[in-house]
């Protein structure tokens, strides 16, 4: 509009008598016929007339870029009900029940939560029938936070979804390879080496250790004198990865670091390479501190085979002085300051142990890890030795001596700690095995019938994020399938421990049996009368009715059933 | 009946009852399913057994249950069911208490037709017309006294004028309802809006002020112009017509209308629905305005996304758009005609003329041929056309529509709002899909 009428306005025509008005077209006779004596009228009549007219004669704007063009997509669309139930899903919205098994349930009502954390494995199950989501849930689909989540739609989100997650920040997760930074060459490292930020570095670090693992650790030690103390930590791991024997004078320098973290960042390196100084001078020290004598044979072996008398050899422990050590060239810090005496040898003692591979010392004393632990039990220095050992061995994943400790679990560990410590320990142990072992042990604690092992499987199961094994699964179907005969009356409101760790396992456990299991669970509950009015009625609904809705996933999307699925072209 | 079941979900008047329709669209709760060409039913166990009916030509259900929701649960249920899976409601004879209800309806349709009003007595005309010789003096005043005020305005200067209270507008607007003049009352409260709202409202709130100047000066000489343009100056001060008055001095067209998209608008005291549809055979773009209070329902429920046979009454007018449905003709279905696209420079083209013969009109449906969304960063959206040719798009983001075209033209449904397009759907070739903030 004309500015010199905006301005007459602005200022007033008390300011500002009798402002140029005229606007130097046909409006202006208009305006004059109209507006009587009154200027401010004519301003007014002459500002109304001027937009009218811009209005009638608008132009197109000027065009912004254009966006590239989507690549064609390669995967057929997902068909309309797999559609219609994801479209459900990614909304938090319960889907219809139109199939017998969800109107068959006892419609609980599942929270957005529960819900939305069924969407993995929905996912995975669209990319196994070849398909890929419709253009009209890519928003719903770019727009999700949980990692899980993320991971599994990014196969089926389709040439579309990768072209259109580069179009917005918030998206970049999903826009493939993030272009310039990991499949450019080593001059873009380098710049983005030294011009990026702390994050951009330290996985420029990370990527250059996988192609050229000495480039990386020469650019580190380059700066690394200027870098700042939690700058340090975070470099120093990124040379995990490809870790290797040239790598241990750095990490040797790092070991005398002024910060703590960088150091303790440096000693686990270290310990990860079999062949490393800092093993050998551990090893040294520890051989000085334990002595250990076998059964003995003879008389009193004969003895022993009769099974009276002593059945196990004996561990001598020395502990270690503290002072005259040179602890920090073992990675060691220093002892809190309540502990004193004894105290301070037996710390020194559980930290030596803690970074030594168990095996040392099944190969250097002849001796069965069996046999050690029961001569460890026998001695003064019990609950060191056994934490110091299962710590190694969670830190050094030996597998035999895992089952050892899992096998005499809890008794080894009833001692010495809490039950809920020892409980942590064990989960670590459990945790420390091969994926396929851990679900075997875990199966075989929660059929066990002992409380106490049950609690601990529940625990390994809800604490860690995989979908669960067959083994597993089946145990624990059972197991919460002979809960309501198991719950006496007064503990229908606030039971044992372990009973409070089932029910909240419970949401988790909807989600992430395995397929083949979910067979075995009842589609709703007969339960006893004193547990209808109690929590475990709800949980137990909720825990049926998230499996009914993931059978009807699995119906509607895996193809088998009565209802086979197709995509669309 | 295959509306979608999202479109069928558009009906409810409230999220809860959504939700309670989408758990009892199971074929376990109810019995005696059934339906013919002109309806739905089936019995519901709730707390009581209810009888629940939908008529298919305006999806206007009826329910036996106690609930004030409109449709209550139930309906949309039986909808829901019907849409899903349409072999649990078997073809059969309306039972009684079905077919008594849609004779009912139709009988109560037949008795809204304008029955021509029984000549007014002597007494009452002149009783008539004195009334409306006194509005007219009191609209008068009104607009002199509105006329004053912005003169003032621009006599001490629009600079400072967004430090007013909001009873400096309020005032104003008061007085102009008092003269019944409710259009231009409206128009004086939205002004308060604009000072400070962005770097240029002093220009913005020029243009509006002079736009109130424009009609001002229209009325001081009605008797001048057409009878449209009269009536829509009239119909801007705030002279309401009621329906049968509509029925008697406006246009009524029949046709298929293509129900193209709808928005609320809600503000403390109203919500505003408005739905845009299309003729085919008339090629006419007709808006229906719906109103309710705050959470209430609106009425009769029209889908977007949908198509049916209905006579449409439109408010007269120099480019008439505002429309009711005075009848159906026949039940409501899924969208398969398109509505005509046309490029940007025909569109504004055809902007430009629809100004010219009502210079207040604020907004009109558009439908967009081969544009392609694109946005700079994320915030500034815009439909391209051909080289050099974009209109800018509001009330985004519009990741959907970037989303939907995957960088080629697609057609865009929207209500232009004099130099902007508000979208309200997208399609192509095979698919019409609604924005999700539209629908």
């Amino acid at each position: 509009m004309n500015e010199a009428l905006v301005a007459a306005a602005l200022i007033g025509t008390s300011r500002q008598p009798d402002p140029p008005w005229a606007t130097g077209t046909p409006i202006d006779d208009l305006v004059a016929a109209a507006a009587g004596q009154s200027v401010e009228r004519a301003i007014l009549l002459a500002a109304g007339a001027a937009d009218l007219y811009r209005r009638a004669g608008l132009r197109p704007s000027a065009p912004v870029a254009l966006p590239p063009v989507c690549p064609p997509e390669t995967r057929p669309e997902l068909e309309r009900r797999g559609a219609e139930l994801l479209a459900d899903l990614l909304a938090g919205r319960q889907p219809i029940p139109s199939w017998a098994d969800l109107a068959e349930s006892n419609y609980v009502g599942l929270s957005p939560a529960d819900l939305t954390a069924l969407l993995p494995e929905a996912f995975r199950l669209v990319a196994g029938l070849g398909c890929r989501l419709p253009h009209r849930l890519l928003v719903q689909a770019l727009d999700l936070k949980l990692a899980a989540a993320r991971a599994a739609v990014l196969p089926v989100l389709g040439e579309r979804g990768r072209w259109l997650a580069r179009f917005n920040p918030a998206w970049r997760w999903a826009a493939g390879s993030p272009t310039g930074d990991c499949t450019g060459s080593l001059d873009q490292a380098e710049r983005l080496w030294q011009e990026g930020t702390p994050a951009q570095r330290a996985a420029t670090l990370v990527r250059l250790r996988a192609s050229a693992p000495d480039t990386a650790r020469e650019w580190l030690a380059e700066t690394w004198k200027g870098e700042k103390a939690d700058v340090r930590q975070e470099f120093v791991s990124a040379l995990r990865t490809n870790l290797s024997s040239d790598d241990e004078p750095f990490l040797e320098l790092a070991l005398r670091d002024r910060s703590d973290k960088v150091r303790d960042c440096a000693a686990d390196l270290l310990l990860a390479l079999p062949a490393s100084g800092l093993r050998a001078r551990l090893c040294t020290l520890a051989g000085t501190c334990l002595a250990y004598q076998p059964p003995a044979r003879g008389l009193h072996g004969l003895r022993r085979k009769l099974g009276v008398g002593r059945q196990h050899g004996t561990l001598d422990v020395q502990l270690p002085a503290g002072e005259g050590i040179d602890w920090a060239s073992l990675g060691i810090g220093k002892p809190p300051p309540e502990t004193a005496g004894q105290g301070r040898g037996a710390w020194y003692l559980s930290r030596l142990l803690a970074r030594i591979p168990p095996s040392h010392w099944s190969s250097r004393f002849g001796a069965a890890p069996e046999d050690l632990l029961a001569a460890a039990q026998a001695g003064d220095w019990s609950q060191v030795l056994v934490e110091a050992w299962s710590h190694a061995a969670i830190l050094f994943g030996e597998q035999a001596w895992i089952e050892v400790f899992l096998r005499r679990w809890p008794a080894l560990f009833a001692r010495n700690a809490r039950e809920d410590g020892a409980r942590q320990v064990a989960c670590g142990l459990l945790a420390a095995l091969p994926p396929s072992l851990a679900s075997q042990e875990r199966g075989r604690l929660l059929s066990s019938g002992d409380t106490p092992s049950i609690h601990l499987a529940v625990e390994a199961l809800t604490g860690q994020d995989a979908p669960w094994q067959e083994v597993e699964s089946r145990a624990y179907v059972d197991l919460v399938g002979t809960l309501p005969q198991r719950i006496p009356e007064a503990a229908r409101f606030n039971g044992d421990p372990w009973m409070r760790a089932i029910q909240q396992s419970l949401p988790v456990a909807a989600c992430r049996l395995s397929p083949d299991s979910l067979g075995r669970v009842p589609r709703r509950w007969d339960l006893p009368d004193h547990l209808r009015q109690s929590p475990w009625a709800r949980a137990l609904a909720v825990f049926s009715d998230t499996v009914n809705l993931r059978r009807h996933i699995r119906r509607t999307l895996a193809g088998s059933g009565d209802r086979p699925i197709e995509c669309r072209d | 009946m295959d509306l979608e079941t999202d479109r069928i979900l558009a009906l409810a008047p409230d999220p809860s009852a959504a939700a309670a329709a989408r758990k009892l669209a199971a074929p376990g709760a109810w019995s005696h399913l059934g339906r013919n060409a002109a309806a739905l039913w089936g019995e519901c166990q709730g707390s009581a057994l209810y009888q629940v009916r939908v008529d298919l030509r305006d999806l206007v259900a009826k329910c036996s249950c106690p609930s004030h929701k409109f449709p209550c649960k139930h309906g949309l249920a039986l909808l829901l069911l019907a849409a899903r899976q349409p072999a649990d409601l078997p073809e059969q004879e309306a039972p009684e208490w079905v077919s008594t209800w849609l004779a009912n309806r139709s009988a109560k349709a037949a008795t809204r037709q304008p029955t021509p009003a029984a000549p007014a007595s002597e007494e009452q005309q002149a009783r008539q017309a004195k009334r409306a010789e006194k509005r007219l003096l009191l609209v008068d005043q009104g607009l002199d006294s509105l006329d004053l005020w912005l003169q003032d305005l621009i006599r001490a200067g629009l600079a400072g004028i967004e430090l007013q209270k909001a009873s400096f507008w309020e005032k104003q607007a008061a007085r102009l309802v008092d003269n019944q003049a409710p259009g231009l009352a409206a128009r004086v409260r939205r002004l308060a809006l604009i000072p400070g709202s962005s770097p240029h409202w002093p220009e913005q709130l020029l243009r509006a002020l002079g736009s109130l100047a424009l009609l001002i000066a229209a009325f001081r000489h009605l008797d001048g112009l057409k009878p449209g343009l009269r009536a829509d100056v009239r119909s801007l001060i705030g002279w309401n017509l009621k329906e049968e008055e509509v029925v008697a001095h406006g246009d009524l067209v029949t046709d298929r209308w293509l129900a193209l998209g709808q928005l609320v608008e809600d503000d403390d005291r109203l919500c505003t629905q408005r739905t845009w549809f299309h003729g085919t055979r008339s090629n006419r773009p007709a808006l229906v305005l719906q109103f309710a209070i705050p959470g209430g329902a609106f009425g009769m429920p029209l889908v977007p996304g949908t198509e049916f046979d209905a006579t449409l009454a439109f408010w007269p007018g120099s480019y008439p758009l505002r429309a009711f449905i005075h009848q159906r003709h026949g039940p409501t279905l899924p969208l398969t005609h398109r509505p005509p696209a046309v490029g940007i420079a025909a569109f504004l083209e055809r902007a430009g003329q629809a100004l010219a013969r009502q210079p207040w009109l604020d907004r009109l449906p558009v439908v967009l041929a081969d544009v392609v969304p694109t946005s700079s960063d994320g915030e500034y959206w815009q439909v391209v056309g051909g080289p050099g040719e974009a209109l800018p798009l509001v009330g985004g983001p519009h990741w959907p529509l970037l989303a939907f075209s995957g960088g080629g033209p697609i057609a865009v449904v929207g209500e232009w709002q004099g130099s902007a397009i508000l979208p309200l759907a997208m399609a192509d070739a095979t698919t019409y899909l609604l924005c999700a903030s539209a629908s």
